[in-house]
């Protein structure tokens, strides 16, 4: 009789019984759609300094002989951030001009630690961005989203193309890559993501963007096509 | 005479053996299951733990403030035994809304659905057990989980860094005025031979986040009877936070300048964050002195 008294109910069982179904329930429906599986790993684990070429078409990686002093804060973060980074500088043959080619890869996007656009860093590293454009690159492996943007750091100038792929596809914006995150997760697979970002020094903007998207190309084609999927996906652009 | 005896013995252990009643801890206990593993992912030490993290931090103290203030209020809480549970069945909707936050965000990895689907279930979780005149009572601790929810990236982002700009703007502007060579590109300030970077936990939203919520945290507690000095005090929270957060750069800044770089990214950085919290605590005390001498002054003039 007493042992009532202790922990004294009012409600009656069918309520309590329902609102715990429904909050247990809820536990158990989570864990049944949540994915568990990498992209990365049905990718096959991307290296990107092992596929993307130190020469292809008519492109040579420079040697830097002194390395850049890099900040070690920002090493730390780019670490957190990213899983692999890769810093490239290409010389055409023909034409001598010098291409910097930067890739970021995050092997989980599932979470915060998403890849910075240059929409972002330029400005905060002091960049002034003059103008952006959303710009299709048409390439031989259907368009990609990609998008331009004409830069200056005091006097160097510095226009840039840039494209991000999360998952399976190439995105633009963080409304899409959201999008693509979620796509991909209602298919089981927690995304990966990867950024491209060509610039060149050059104070002729259209002469660079065309340069820029020649690279893109030479590259694409230069890859084995299951590591172009690395780089770009498998469905091009959505 | 027996009945009246039984009476007090009835409710009498109920209150000494725990403050809740029985149907509460039944619910609660599934709140326990659905939230448990949320707090554990958020507190663990690696990119998910977004409790451990600067941008984030803030959370723990928001929830432990939120769930003082809900037991503390709830035991309180006077019933009148006589009239039906009001407005008991509105539980149900939370639950449903709740429960569909939650399986979203827990399954899509949408972390501010899966910790925002704590408000609408404990709303819930009071309703059925005090109906409409308890969620009256709790409604302030329970809107107060919001400021534990990881804000989005594409909120949080932009703001930051329209303040990290400004606060460098104005800080870089404010020492070259008294002489000091420093520029600013960006968030990147140029000091003699140093270059320091205003990043997101120095002076971004966080501190911005929490020092608001504290303050109105504040206001809660004290419960000022002048509506000037509530108003006034809840929107000067954001110029003041800012100030603080300048303050503190200003800190860092001369450190760095004066001592060294070492000293600035060493002890003295922690030190410089204990300096925001004073200044901003000192401001907002100061300001609310000042704005109680003004509320006496127009109440005795009227």
């Amino acid at each position: 009789m007493s042992a009532r008294y202790l922990l004294p109910r009012r409600l009656s069982l069918v309520a309590i019984g329902l609102t715990l179904s429904i909050m247990l329930g809820s536990v158990a429906l989570a864990e049944i759609f949540k994915p568990n599986k990498f992209w990365a790993e049905h990718l096959g684990e991307p290296h990107y300094a092992q596929i993307v070429p130190r020469a292809f078409g008519d492109w040579v990686e420079l040697p830097t002989a002194g390395r850049v002093v890099v900040d070690p804060v920002q090493a730390e973060n780019l670490a957190r951030i990213y899983t692999e980074t890769l810093a490239r500088t290409y010389v055409n043959k023909r034409t001598g001009r010098v291409l910097m080619l930067s890739i970021a890869y995050g092997r989980d996007q599932s979470t915060d630690t998403q890849l910075h656009t240059p929409e972002q860093c330029y400005p905060s590293q002091g960049f002034r961005v003059i103008e952006e454009t959303d710009e299709a690159l048409h390439s031989p492996y259907g368009d990609l989203k990609a998008v331009r943007m004409v830069t200056r750091l005091g006097e160097r100038p510095e226009p840039l193309t840039f494209f991000i792929r999360v998952g399976d596809s190439v995105v633009r914006g963080s409304r899409e890559r959201n999008l693509a995150r979620l796509r991909m997760a209602v298919q089981g697979y927690l995304v990966d993501g990867m950024l491209l970002r060509v610039s060149e020094i050059s104070f002729h903007n259209e002469q660079s963007f065309a340069l820029q998207t020649q690279f893109i190309d030479d590259l694409l084609r230069a890859v084995r096509p299951d590591d172009r999927s690395k780089l770009i996906g498998t469905v091009a652009s959505r | 005479m027996a009945s009246s005896l039984n009476q007090p013995a009835m409710a009498a252990p109920a209150a000494s053996w725990l403050p809740i009643s029985g149907d509460v801890a039944w619910l609660s206990l599934g709140l326990f299951a659905m939230f448990v593993p949320t707090l554990f992912e958020l507190f663990q030490n690696n990119d998910a733990g977004l409790w451990n993290k600067g941008e984030h931090s803030h959370g723990p103290i928001m929830l432990t403030l939120a769930m003082w203030l809900l037991v503390t209020r709830w035991r309180t809480f006077v019933e009148q035994s006589s009239s039906p549970l009001k407005g008991h069945w509105l539980a149900w909707p939370c639950y449903v809304i709740g429960a569909a936050l939650y399986v979203s965000g827990r399954a899509l990895g949408i972390i501010y659905f899966e910790v925002g689907a704590f408000i609408p279930m404990l709303a819930g979780l009071v309703l059925m057990s005090g109906g409409l005149p308890l969620l009256n009572q709790l409604k302030f601790p329970v809107f107060f989980c919001i400021f534990m929810v990881p804000l989005p990236g594409f909120l949080l982002d932009p703001i930051s860094h329209f303040i990290k700009l400004r606060i460098s703007i104005s800080v870089s502007e404010l020492l070259w005025a008294f002489g000091y060579p420093i520029s600013h590109t960006g968030v990147v300030l140029n000091i003699g031979p140093y270059q320091l970077l205003v990043a997101d936990a120095c002076a971004g939203m966080r501190t911005l986040f929490m020092l608001e919520a504290m303050g109105i945290f504040y206001l809660n507690v004290i419960k000022h009877s002048s509506w000037l000095r509530n108003l006034g005090l809840a929107m000067l929270i954001v110029p003041i936070s800012f100030t603080a957060n300048m303050i503190r750069v200003i800190v860092l800044t001369l450190i760095t300048y004066h001592l060294g770089d070492e000293a600035g990214q060493g002890f003295l950085h922690g030190f410089a964050g204990i300096v925001l919290f004073a200044s901003a605590m000192l401001l907002l005390m100061g300001i609310d002195r000042m704005l109680r001498w003004l509320s006496t002054r127009t109440g005795a003039s009227t």
